[in-house]
């Protein structure tokens, strides 16, 4: 089977070059070659030379009589072989060898013989053979190679889907350096220096770089708080040192970022949180790791007070957590007072578990920065919450190095 | 968080309520059981009460709470003869001692005072360095006592638990409290002794008793010694130890310590202004039912004119620094779950950081290429950071107290973490084309913490015919997305086989290379399969849009 190239259409509407190059001469009489403008001038001259229909003498085209006679009696044969192509996909052996060789016609692959259909291709498509053999029935039950798509890492998406969440209430996101000083950590915080949790099996000190810089503005007020509770009507813890308050270490806390983001604090009511890594000098096991990481945020408002605090929470555990079982204990942070935890209710673990913890930040933080408006604060260990959600009874998974592992965790047990 | 175990059948005989009762309870007070075995209760105290480090302390909480006893307690004390001379010491200067007596030591008492004396080592003690406390039987001994210095070989006497006299010195070195606990002394020339009139040693504070005033449950008559470096923390100790036995049984007998008294029971006032305490708590309560509230909570308080109050706080409170201290008290005796809570109302809205918008589609990008993306430690090493990339060591956050060797540095760049997940799944099946979007730490001087966090974009493919070509269309195609101009160069980096690695330029600056991993890397890693990945500093790209 043959079909017409693009070429080869062409002519069948408009005729061979020669054949309108020499009933031009017919019509006109002899002509000089540069007073012919036809199409594909040259092939119609080497075509109609080649057939014998003319002659060339210096520079002057003329019709033999072998070629008046094909004009006199239309015996176009290569044309009509053209037509019977386009009409029936093949013609005379001679004429397709031509019509080939001129790039007019080309091949159209055979249909094998075939009982039924296996494998669909574009030839049964185009042939339509399709229409008159049967489908082989294939096997929907036979294995099928497994294939991964790309996907992103459980934690990775749980993160999002919180961060989506908190956005939803409002929260502005902030961020601060994973490298502390302990002034940040710990003193603009009011954790006196000599704090259990400033010790070396609480806290990853840097032997490179020591230690960092301090904004001199700050500095004394928060000296003075420690020292004697400075203006903020407290007794203070009776000591501070510079020394220790330069020391740089990996933060323990993401509230470094509130208290970094309340010393620029612009006057506004304002909702921030932050997401980021933390670390702590823990043996890693199904339980601990030395670096996870941490949700926290809180809430600036002129009249915000211990009710909004929980009122806070009690939408954080809608919003966040998708449950209304939940309940208040009373607890104890350094930088807060009051403070509370809010325990959650899991189905799944039949059991209640203390998921966040909050508090409104003490006078001997704000004040010193020149906060005037109560201060929010809450903040959940992030992994943890991971943990539960994503099924996990190991917080190893969460940084796995098992690609088999995320390969075949499904996307939609990410969902919160 | 410190943990007190208790015996729950004392507990429940303490405080007087039955046991459902008393389950509640406790998680009201900042004392909720953490985990129970039979009759042993762990109970888990929040580290400011530290009065509530002993079953006696938990339940004179709970039965204020529930107002079976309110307010300050009458603690009965008594005048003794008991003097105690005060001498410099200056590893420890300051001393504060007390009687209890008629005492009947019973197991639960001892076992209670033990994990006492232990807790308060362990926190405000600060491991024994700041406050330690000794018990004795004060009739094996002859008042009036001494507190002086000695040198380290000037005295020996029996150790508690030994049999033979040992020399300061010796025990420092020798006994394992001793050593335990000699840091406490580092740096002195003269260590601290508690003798008795015939100088018999009751104490070698802060490292261990005597062996003769050893506690039985014969003892009759306790005598408490508490010695530290801070005066207030000291006397509050005291209070702590002699109030909570008290609570049980005995009386307290005062100890004349230099020209002090001992112990301090007087309790502190505190003005407060019942708007402040509205301002916190939002509750709108009326004095008297503040007052009556804070008398659950073991205060004593007088109703001033002028919507004040004065509050007596109880002698063995030491975690009331200010106001907001006692302003919780108020919220906890109201009970934090009868709080009605109230959504704050601040209308302003949530907005993510553009850093992270920019990682998030970065991401997708990565994803839409096929890759399965990968979450890794920031903590790392230097060997695998460097070493086993075959490239020299950078400056880079080294950690002074690592917990193991494993983790002893900040990452600096993210492909040393794509070749180690990669090394850990040779056995599993091939293409593996994996990514992280992800902070690495580097050195900047000029910062606040002269470090700076940058996050990294990289990504690695490895099978058996990965290569440059392959990569090379990724970062184009990766780039090509990011809406910035890329330039590549040729590069040398000692971790990719030369000439098959390029640098990326994107709008004129370098931000990463990308090749094939030299056959060196790939073996230091233990990987078979070729591997080619590239790296970029996503800096530029999160400053350009900044406005996004």
């Amino acid at each position: 089977m043959y079909k017409l190239t693009e070429e080869g259409k062409r002519y069948l509407e408009r005729g061979l070059p020669e054949i309108v190059l020499i009933e031009l001469i017919g019509k006109k009489g002899p002509l000089r070659i540069e007073e012919i403008n036809i199409e594909s001038k040259n092939i119609a001259i080497s075509w109609a030379k080649k057939n014998g229909w003319i002659n060339i003498e210096q520079g002057v085209l003329k019709l033999t009589p072998k070629g008046a006679e094909i004009i006199e009696t239309r015996a176009y044969a290569l044309q009509s072989a053209l037509e019977k192509i386009d009409r029936e996909g093949t013609c005379e052996e001679e004429f397709l060898k031509v019509l080939e060789s001129r790039n007019l016609i080309e091949r159209v692959k055979e249909i094998p013989d075939i009982e039924e259909i296996a494998q669909l291709t574009p030839e049964i498509i185009i042939s339509g053979i399709w229409k008159t053999k049967p489908f082989k029935p294939y096997d929907v039950y036979a294995p099928a190679p497994q294939v991964y798509p790309g996907k992103k890492h459980p934690y990775a998406q749980f993160i999002e889907e919180v961060k989506e969440k908190l956005i939803e209430m409002g929260f502005e996101e902030v961020e601060s350096p994973l490298v502390e000083t302990e002034f940040w950590n710990f003193d603009a915080l009011f954790v006196p220096q000599d704090h259990p949790a400033r010790e070396w099996h609480d806290i990853f000190f840097l032997k490179n770089p020591k230690t960092g810089k301090i904004p001199e503005n700050l500095k004394e007020k928060i000296k003075l708080t420690h020292e004697n509770g400075w203006i903020t009507g407290s007794k203070g813890w009776g000591i501070w040192s510079q020394e220790r308050a330069l020391r740089l270490i990996l933060r323990s806390h993401t509230t470094t970022a509130s208290v970094r983001y309340l010393s620029k604090f612009d006057g506004e009511e304002t909702k921030v949180f932050s997401i980021g890594r933390i670390f702590r000098p823990d043996v890693i096991d199904r339980t601990h790791l030395m670096e996870f990481d941490q949700c926290e945020g809180i809430i600036v408002g002129k009249k915000v007070t211990f009710r909004h605090l929980l009122g806070m929470l009690k939408e954080f555990a809608k919003v966040v957590l998708g449950t209304e079982k939940i309940k208040f204990i009373p607890h104890y942070y350094p930088f807060t007072e009051p403070s509370v935890d809010m325990a959650v209710y899991f189905p799944k673990l039949k059991k209640w578990v203390e998921i966040v913890g909050s508090g409104m930040f003490r006078p001997e933080v704000l004040k010193p920065l020149g906060i005037d408006y109560p201060v929010l604060a809450w903040g959940f260990g992030f992994s943890r919450l991971a943990m539960f959600k994503l099924e996990i009874d190991d917080i190893r998974y969460l940084f796995t190095r098992d690609i088999k592992f995320l390969r075949e965790y499904p996307v939609m047990k990410c969902l919160l | 968080m410190p943990v007190i175990e208790v015996d729950k059948n004392d507990l429940i005989e303490l405080c007087g309520i039955p046991e459902e009762e008393l389950r509640e309870v406790l998680t009201l007070v900042k004392a909720p059981i953490d985990e129970e075995e039979g009759d042993a209760w762990k109970l888990e105290i929040t580290p400011d009460r530290l009065d509530m480090f002993s079953p006696e302390g938990v339940a004179r909480s709970v039965k204020g709470f529930l107002g079976i006893e309110t307010e300050v307690s009458n603690y009965p004390a008594i005048d003794t003869e008991i003097e105690v001379k005060v001498n410099k010491v200056e590893a420890r200067p300051y001393i504060a001692c007390a009687c209890i007596l008629d005492v009947k030591l019973s197991d639960n008492l001892i076992k209670s005072l033990m994990q006492l004396q232990e807790k308060l080592h362990e926190t405000i003690g600060r491991k024994r360095k700041k406050i330690a406390i000794g018990i004795h039987d004060l009739d094996k001994v002859s008042p009036p006592f001494e507190y002086l210095e000695v040198l380290p070989d000037e005295i020996a006497f029996v150790p508690l638990g030994k049999s033979e006299k040992m020399t300061l010195d010796d025990i420092l070195k020798k006994h394992e409290k001793g050593k335990e606990y000699s840091f406490c002394l580092e740096g002195f020339k003269k260590y601290p002794l508690i003798v008795d009139k015939y100088g018999e040693v009751l104490s070698f504070p802060p490292i261990i008793n005597g062996e003769l005033t050893r506690v039985t449950e014969n003892t009759k008559n306790l005598f408490i010694d508490v010695t530290g470096t801070d005066k207030k923390l000291v006397e509050k100790t005291l209070t702590i130890v002699a109030t909570s036995i008290t609570e049980r049984c005995g009386k307290i007998g005062k100890v004349k310590v230099g020209n002090e008294i001992y112990p301090k029971l007087l309790p502190e006032q505190f003005s407060i202004k019942v708007e402040n305490i509205d301002r916190v708590l939002g509750l709108g309560l009326s004095e008297h039912e503040i007052g009556e509230i804070l008398k659950r909570m073991r205060y004593s308080v007088i109703e001033l004119k002028g919507g004040t109050l004065r509050v007596m706080i109880p002698p063995y409170r030491v975690d009331i620094l200010h106001e907001v201290d006692i302003i919780e008290d108020v919220a906890i005796g109201y009970g934090i779950n009868n709080i009605k809570p109230v959504v704050p109302k601040i209308p302003v809205p949530g907005k993510k950081l553009p850093k992270e918008k920019i990682t998030e589609k970065i991401r997708e990008i990565m994803l839409g290429f096929g890759f399965q993306e990968i979450m890794s430690f920031i903590l790392s090493n230097k060997e695998k950071q460097y070493l086993k990339m075959n490239v020299s060591e950078e400056r880079c956050v080294e950690i002074e107290n690592p917990m193991s060797l494993e983790y002893t540095t900040c990452r600096t760049w993210l492909l040393p973490c794509l070749l180690e997940f990669l090394s850990e799944n040779t056995h599993n099946k091939y293409p593996q084309m994996v990514f992280e979007i992800g902070d690495c730490v580097v050195i900047d001087e000029i910062q606040e913490t002269r470090t700076r966090d940058v996050r990294k974009l990289a990504g690695a493919i490895a099978h058996d015919k990965a290569n440059l070509t392959e990569i090379k269309s990724i970062v184009e195609g990766v780039v090509k997305e990011l809406g910035v101009n890329l330039v590549i160069k040729q590069y040398e980096h000692d971790s990719f086989i030369p000439t098959r690695c390029g640098e990326i330029y994107l709008n004129g600056k370098s931000c990463g290379f990308f090749g094939e991993i030299h056959p060196k890397v790939l073996e230091n890693w233990k990987i078979e399969k070729p591997v080619v990945a590239f790296e970029i500093d996503l800096t530029e790209i999160i400053k350009n849009r900044k406005t996004l």
